[in-house]
């Protein structure tokens, strides 16, 4: 086992070896001269002479300094030979390296993966110039929602007045179909920018040029766009020659002047643009909001998502954001109830924006899976040390030799800690492919907000490497310094003397019960939390979402894109249905402005209760959806009273809405609301159903009002996002591929934005949690088992330790019972300690992840009672079954061996 | 284990006194040592490698494989210039030291 290190002659060892081996053969047969039998000899030569081995190491290390005395190099020299003791002390025991190396690799690794997905999430600056000195600049709502729209006229005065920026460029999401005669449609994710923005960022082109000053100027034919590295190589494949081409939006043609670099993906973790255009074009291709001239003009029209803004050299972010107010401030006076009373808000723009509104959920999540992993490592630990202690009591007659023969302490701690630390730093490198396999494992998942775990890019950067490295080095010095400091600290007389008798070891006992209570209590808070999650996502799929998910396809398209005008986006939706309603296995087909569980597409409106008198602040808000008949059909939703919509409810017959339960219960309490009036602008609706509450946005929804209002009656909506469900008798996916074969049969451009099953829909949304229960309870599976392993653990080394004793005392006729349960009497108490604290922790804990439990509270008596049950009992069987082994043993044997 | 320490300095230094006397072998420095010191080696014999590399490390000594007498490969030492001097200051160094020791001791209370 040489040290290839630099300097180092290679043959020295052989040397070394040769010279002792020579002494030994001289010495031996010096002594046979003496007297001595061959065999004897040679055994009392090697006694005499001290380990081999760690003499060999001692001259190599004296050796490898070189030079003359100096205290510097022969330090480096001694560490190098701490080195080598451990690994020559850890290859004499393969059983206990194998053990620590795999806990400490998942460990480890487990730690690696998450702070990589931490620093991904939250550390990491977009691939701009000077990061750290952008802002991102947001208009509150009217409510006070920080990260809210701005308006163009509002964004320009930003520009002008914020003197603490070198410039602010503005942007706008919106979703185009993208199209060319060789490649077919597609929907795409837009960026519309100001012509500054790309400056403003510094960022450069992978190929062709990006969006300059001079590309944002309205001029009909000649747009220009920018293409995302992701969408060049996955729709265009990578093709140079489409630089310099010409690509149809939305119909409009545009010509591609650039590819960004890979890295670029955009400003937030959440939305990752395909294609970035100059904001005045984007208004010649968008049939909504910005396709209206007055949008340029008009403060009430707030339809500017982040702007991004470079701070003048030496500016912080305070005093920008201080700026900002004071614009803001002059123009509330100015423009009064036109704009509203709205502040800004100022964001370092230092790592990517979180997805907007769930910022601490996203937050609080990559921190709770790191908690997670962080609690299974100091389990880990506290095994490690367990097994640790063991072994350096077993070698206490060594360390007790050594301490006789002037070997210093701290010489001895040191090298225990180095033997820790090897250990430790191996299983980081080992922990380093778990991490990438746990990483990759994890990309399927998405975090809060909608942030693909994939899309994160998470890696073994270098912060992550180094993150890695202070993790394993402390872990090799807490799980090494308390036992070392114990051994190291022994009763020479007893120790040499080889008693293994019990008094002395009073402290090593107190510490590895320490250990079990910790190992207890760390198990339970984990094992607690995986419950919850678990019973979370039980509930979550079992849940009572107000409607049946099973069975059911969705597809959603946007014919709006396609400049389809109302009349024709009602033919088609009319063929479509037809066409599915002819298939035997589809039950029923809707066509609708929203279906439950999905993102967007709400619209909000006040409205008046003719005979309701609403309290001086309430507001009469609903949110409106616009359905075709058999919607509630389609998504088996049940209607309560009265009837859902049909296909007689067209424009010219009676204006009718069916509304949400507790819409119902909120204005008619106690009455039918059937026949009752709602007045929604000039409109007035009669109501003729009533439907159960469903679930809109997550699992655990307050129930809304909601009005469910003829689509047939608001056809302009029929060329927004549409979604087409249909339930079938069979395979919901099957008939996923119906729809989007009946979808292109009819519009082979047609830009289905999203196909999928409503089951899939539910489990989309409950993604966080399941994360949560497949880390939890994977790592609560872990942590019990090493649990189990630590208390078998010390049982046993404490049963072994007192087997005199307990040979003397079953020699004296003691029951073998009665010894396993005074064994077990000692653990008691820790482990009662051990379920305390862990039920109080887990009560304190939980508490922080009570946004992620549905249908479950934080502090849920069941799952408590279950889990410490559980634990509990795992912990006698670990207690009982060792200490029944180890006093199995015919006590005249073991007194014989003493 | 830095040569300034009070003590362990020692087995060098009764080593370099061996090898005055003229060129030996690990073990029949060993066998010497074993026979005129008491206990230097007693609980390790072994320590007596480390020391000869330290010494041959610092140029005090230096190392040859040659044969013995009975034809076996071992590697003898010898001192060097540089160890001559350092036995003759270390000699003077535990003098005065040991004189001083004996000043304190023998002085009247």
């Amino acid at each position: 086992m040489s040290l290839d290190l630099p300097g180092f002659r290679r043959q020295l060892p052989e040397e070394i070896r040769e010279e002792i081996r020579f002494y030994l053969e001289e010495r031996a047969r010096e002594l046979k001269e003496q007297g001595m039998s061959e065999d004897e000899a040679w055994r009392a030569a090697l006694a005499a002479f001290g380990d081999v081995g760690e003499i060999e190491a001692e001259v190599e290390a004296i050796a490898l300094a070189g030079g003359r005395w100096s205290l510097g190099r022969e330090r480096w020299a001694s560490l190098a030979r701490d080195l080598r003791y451990a690994i020559r002390s850890l290859s004499k025991s393969p059983g206990f390296t194998l053990v620590a190396l795999s806990t400490l690799a998942l460990g480890l690794g487990a730690n690696t993966a998450m702070y990589g997905l931490v620093h991904a999430a939250l550390f990491t600056p977009p691939p701009v110039e000077a990061a750290d000195e952008l802002v991102a600049v947001y208009t509150t709502s009217r409510r006070g929602f920080p990260r809210s729209a701005t308006s163009y006229p509002d964004f320009l005065d930003y520009r002008a007045e914020a003197t603490l920026l070198e410039d602010l460029a503005g942007s706008s999401t919106l979703p185009a179909s993208l199209g060319d005669d060789e490649r077919g449609a597609r929907f795409i994710s837009l960026l519309a920018v100001t012509g500054n923005y790309f400056d403003v960022l510094g960022v450069d082109a992978r190929l062709g040029r990006l969006i300059a000053p001079s590309d944002d100027i309205l001029r009909a034919g000649e747009g220009v766009m920018v293409l995302s590295h992701a969408l060049w190589a996955s729709h265009f494949l990578a093709d140079p020659e489409v630089v310099g081409s010409t690509v149809r939006l939305n119909g409009e043609s545009f010509m591609v002047v650039g590819v960004t670099e890979p890295d670029f993906t955009g400003l937030s973790l959440d939305f990752r643009p395909d294609a970035w255009l100059p904001m005045q074009s984007a208004g010649a291709i968008s049939e909504g909001a910005m396709g209206h001239p007055e949008i340029w003009e008009s403060r009430g029209d707030r339809w500017m998502g982040m702007s991004v803004g470079r701070m003048v050299r030496g500016a912080r972010v305070e005093q920008v954001r201080a700026q900002f107010l004071q614009i803001s401030e002059r123009l509330k006076l100015e423009w009064g109830d036109a704009r509203g009373t709205r502040d800004t808000t100022v964001d370092p723009l230092a790592s990517y924006a979180l997805p907007n509104g769930a910022e601490a959920q996203v937050t609080r999540f990559v921190w709770l899976l790191l908690g997670v992993v962080g609690v299974t490592l100091l389990l880990a630990c506290a095994n490690l040390a367990n097994l640790v202690l063991a072994r350096a009591t077993t070698r206490r007659r060594e360390v007790a030799i050594r301490l006789a023969m002037g070997a210093k302490r701290i010489d001895l701690v040191r090298q225990l800690l180095m033997e820790s630390t090897l250990l430790a730093v191996t299983g980081g490198l080992l922990g380093l492919g778990v991490a990438v396999g746990l990483l990759d494992l994890l990309g399927a998942f998405q975090l809060p907000g909608g942030v693909s775990i994939e899309s994160l890019g998470a890696g073994l950067d270098q912060p992550v490497l180094l993150f890695t490295l202070i993790a394993s080095v402390l872990t090799g010095i807490v799980f090494g310094l308390v036992p070392t400091l114990q051994a190291s600290r022994p009763d020479l007389v007893s120790s040499l003397k080889g008693e293994g008798s019990t008094r002395t070891r009073r402290g090593g006992n107190q510490l590895r019960k320490g250990l079990v209570a910790t190992q207890v209590a760390l198990c339970l808070v984990l094992m607690i939390g995986s419950g919850l999650f678990l019973q979370t996502l039980r509930e979550g799929m079992s849940a009572d979402m107000g409607f049946d998910p099973t069975g059911i396809a969705l597809a959603r398209v946007n014919l709006g894109l396609l400049n389809y005008e109302s009349a024709d986006g009602m033919a088609f939706l009319g063929d479509l249905r037809s066409r599915l309603n002819s298939r035997p296995e589809v039950l029923a087909v809707s066509a609708s402005t929203r279906v439950p569980l999905q993102d967007g597409g709400a619209r909000g409106f006040f409205i008046d209760v003719p005979g309701y008198e609403p309290t001086p602040d309430e507001e009469l808000r609903v949110d409106l959806v616009g359905a075709s008949d058999s919607y509630f059909e389609s998504l088996s939703i049940p209607i309560l009273e009265g009837r859902g919509i049909e296909a007689t409810d067209v424009p010219g017959a009676q204006a009718i809405a069916v509304i949400s339960q507790s819409m119902a219960a909120r204005y008619w309490p106690g009455r039918s609301a059937l026949g009752r009036t709602i007045m929604l602008g000039e409109s007035a609706l009669t109501v003729v159903g009533v439907a159960e509450d469903v679930s809109w946005q997550t699992l655990n929804d307050e129930p809304t009002n909601f009005v469910y209002y003829p689509l047939a009656m608001t056809a302009n909506w029929s060329t927004g996002f549409i979604t087409v469900a249909a339930r079938s008798t069979g395979d919901p996916r099957e008939t996923m591929g119906t729809l989007r074969s009946e979808i292109t049969a009819l519009e082979a451009d047609a830009p289905i934005t999203s196909l999928l099953t409503m089951e899939d829909q539910v489990r989309n949304i409950l993604t966080a949690q399941e994360v949560g229960a497949v880390l939890l309870s994977g790592f609560g599976a872990l942590a019990l088992l090493l649990a189990t392993i630590g208390i078998a653990g010390v049982v046993t080394y404490t049963v072994r330790q007192q087997r005199r004793d307990i040979g003397i005392r079953m020699a004296l006729g003691a029951k073998s019972g009665s010894v396993v349960s005074e064994v077990a009497r000692g653990l008691a108490l820790p482990v009662g300690l051990g379920l305390l604290a862990g039920l109080v922790g887990a009560g304190l804990l939980t508490r922080t992840v009570e946004s992620f439990l549905f249908g479950v509270s934080p502090t849920d008596v069941g799952t408590y009672a279950t889990v410490t049950a559980a634990l509990l009992l795992v912990t006698v069987v670990a207690t009982f079954v060792p200490a029944r082994r180890a006093t199995s043993v015919d006590p005249i044997e073991v007194l014989k061996a003493e | 284990m830095s040569g300034s320490d009070l003590f362990t300095g020692t087995l060098e230094i009764l080593i370099l006194k061996t090898l005055l006397a003229g060129t030996l072998h690990g073990y029949g420095i060993g066998r010497r040592l074993r026979a005129r010191t008491d206990g230097v080696l007693s609980v390790r014999e072994g320590a007596l490698y480390p020391a000869l590399q330290r010494l041959q490390t610092n140029g005090f000594i230096k190392g040859a494989w040659g044969k013995t007498e009975t034809g076996r490969r071992a590697k003898s030492y010898e001192l060097t210039t540089e160890g001559r001097d350092f036995l003759a200051s270390e000699t003077r160094r535990w003098e005065q030291f040991s004189g001083a020791v004996a000043e304190i001791l023998e002085e009247p209370s």
